[in-house]
């Protein structure tokens, strides 16, 4: 048993050797990290993604995990979504399963493997939204549970906040889960004040940036990177 | 209710509208036990039934919301689900069901006579080991029906049953848990864990139980009898949050009273 052991140690000490060679030129280990970026529109959150790719510096580029990579939201978008809109925690729902569907197989994967992912949108697009909508946020944390907290949260640069009153976002244009629930529902029902609705998100990420929850693209977002 | 920046109907108005539509409004039945029970052939015969006496009467079917049924089909095919989506998707048809079928119906005086319910969904996510609170959430608002029948059959003549005409199929034999290969075997595992949760929620949620190895003449006439003797539970005392919800939702029903955005906000404050 104890010769088996011995033997069993040898090429061990010999990889130990090599090990020791490339630890004479350290490269830096690959540390998982976990990136939210949220936003209340698609453009501004591509944008910010690629910003945020940039800042991370490192060997290799971040990951990238976006919105509706499960599909979910196009099937309701190609299956005549516009005619029967859902009701608004119908599209909540819909969020949380595509973020499962994105923790499953992009996310969790990417950070097994020592990556870096940024998370564009993450949870807080989902819960300003579903606050802007006048669901209960207890109800919207606890859904949202099962998702990882972030290393970082930022907050994608949007542009001037509108005052139009004519403010509104086309169906058929709609690329961001905001604003595709935004003209969905507006589309179908009165009650829906797409300029509201934003300027409502907004208002939840500037308390979130107020509380230090989310960060802007900046230096300090730089130097809160560098300390990670 | 909401509050966020919709145009808000006023919840006195709704509340009035609610118990106005108390006595005029239909029931809801729900029909629950494990695969192979007896619940789709005493649904049938029951829908028939109460048509006979002069209801009018609408079926409501598990998962088969426009929204969410081609997804789960095809993730289903694809075994691609994990338990946590199956409970979310689920849901998230659930409530489209319940604000554009169930609702409405009801609202209407009809009868509607559900094929599985909220309970299914309970039992089954449990089942599959997620957390019954986690769900519960999930399905919040919840709307209770006046009357839950439930039909008892162990796993072994439930897994028998659907045996007998088909092989269970993938996610119906919990094969995504049980990890094990042969779907008969493995649906009689899942129904068995099934029938434990099915078993606790009866106690809370006073399920009428009816015994699924009887004939099926003798539980339809259990069902008649349990039914002309039931009553039904109050909206205003179980389901207020839910129908005042769906009410505040609907355009011909919402006041036009809006809450201000934040600009007019802003300029209020100025």
């Amino acid at each position: 048993m104890r010769s088996q052991v011995s033997k069993a140690r040898q090429p061990a000490k010999k990889k130990t050797s090599k090990t020791a060679k490339i630890n004479r030129n350290p490269r830096p280990a690959p540390k998982a990290r976990l990136f939210a970026l949220e936003g209340a529109g698609e453009s501004e959150i591509s944008q910010a993604a690629s910003r945020l790719a940039a800042l991370c510096g490192g060997p290799e580029r971040p990951g990238c995990s976006r919105w509706d990579a499960s599909n979910t939201f196009l099937e309701l978008r190609l299956t005549g979504g516009k005619r029967t809109a859902p009701p608004v925690r119908t599209l909540l729902l819909l969020y949380a399963s595509d973020l499962l569907f994105r923790l499953r197989w992009e996310i969790r994967p990417a950070l097994a493997q020592g990556r870096t992912v940024i998370a564009a949108p993450y949870v807080e697009t989902a819960i300003a939204f579903g606050q802007a909508a006048g669901l209960p946020m207890d109800w919207l944390e606890e859904l949202f549970s099962f998702a990882p907290r972030p290393d970082l949260a930022f907050r994608a640069k949007e542009k001037a906040r509108p005052k139009d009153k004519q403010f509104g976002v086309r169906f058929k244009s709609a690329a961001g889960f905001v604003e595709f629930c935004t003209a969905l529902m507006a589309a179908n029902s009165t009650q829906w004040n797409p300029l509201a609705v934003r300027n409502a998100v907004l208002d939840r990420f500037d308390h979130l940036e107020d509380t230090g929850k989310l960060h802007r693209l900046g230096k300090k977002a730089h130097k809160a990177l560098q300390a990670l | 209710m909401t509050a966020g920046v919709l145009t808000q109907a006023d919840p006195r108005h709704l509340r009035t509208l609610l118990q106005a539509q108390e006595k005029k409004r239909g029931f809801l039945i729900a029909f629950e036990g494990p695969d192979g029970s007896g619940k789709t052939t005493q649904r049938k015969l029951f829908k028939t039934w109460l048509r006979s006496v002069g209801h009018e009467v609408v079926t409501f079917k598990w998962n088969e919301s426009p929204v969410v049924k081609p997804l789960l089909r095809a993730r289903k095919l694809a075994h691609s689900l994990s338990p946590e989506e199956y409970c979310v998707l689920s849901a998230a048809g659930f409530r489209q069901q319940l604000e554009q079928e169930i609702l409405p119906a009801l609202w209407d005086g009809k009868t509607v006579l559900a094929d599985r319910y909220l309970f299914t969904a309970f039992a089954r996510d449990a089942a599959r080991g997620l957390e019954l609170g986690w769900i519960m959430n999930a399905y919040l608002p919840l709307f209770w029906p006046d009357m839950v029948f439930y039909f008892e059959i162990d796993a072994a003549l439930s897994s028998q049953r659907v045996s007998a005409s088909r092989k269970p199929k993938y996610y119906e034999a919990g094969q995504d848990i049980t990890n094990i290969s042969d779907p008969i075997r493995s649906h009689r595992a899942f129904v068995a864990r099934m029938i434990q949760e099915y078993d606790a929620l009866a106690k809370i949620f006073q399920f009428l139980k009816v015994d699924g190895r009887q004939s099926i003449y003798e539980q339809h006439r259990e069902i008649r009898k349990l039914f002309m003797l039931s009553h039904r539970r109050r909206w205003a005392e179980w389901n207020t949050d839910a129908v005042l919800t769906w009410l505040s939702s609907k355009d011909e029903i919402a006041s036009v009273q809006s809450a201000p955005t934040s600009q007019e906000k802003d300029q209020q404050d100025s």
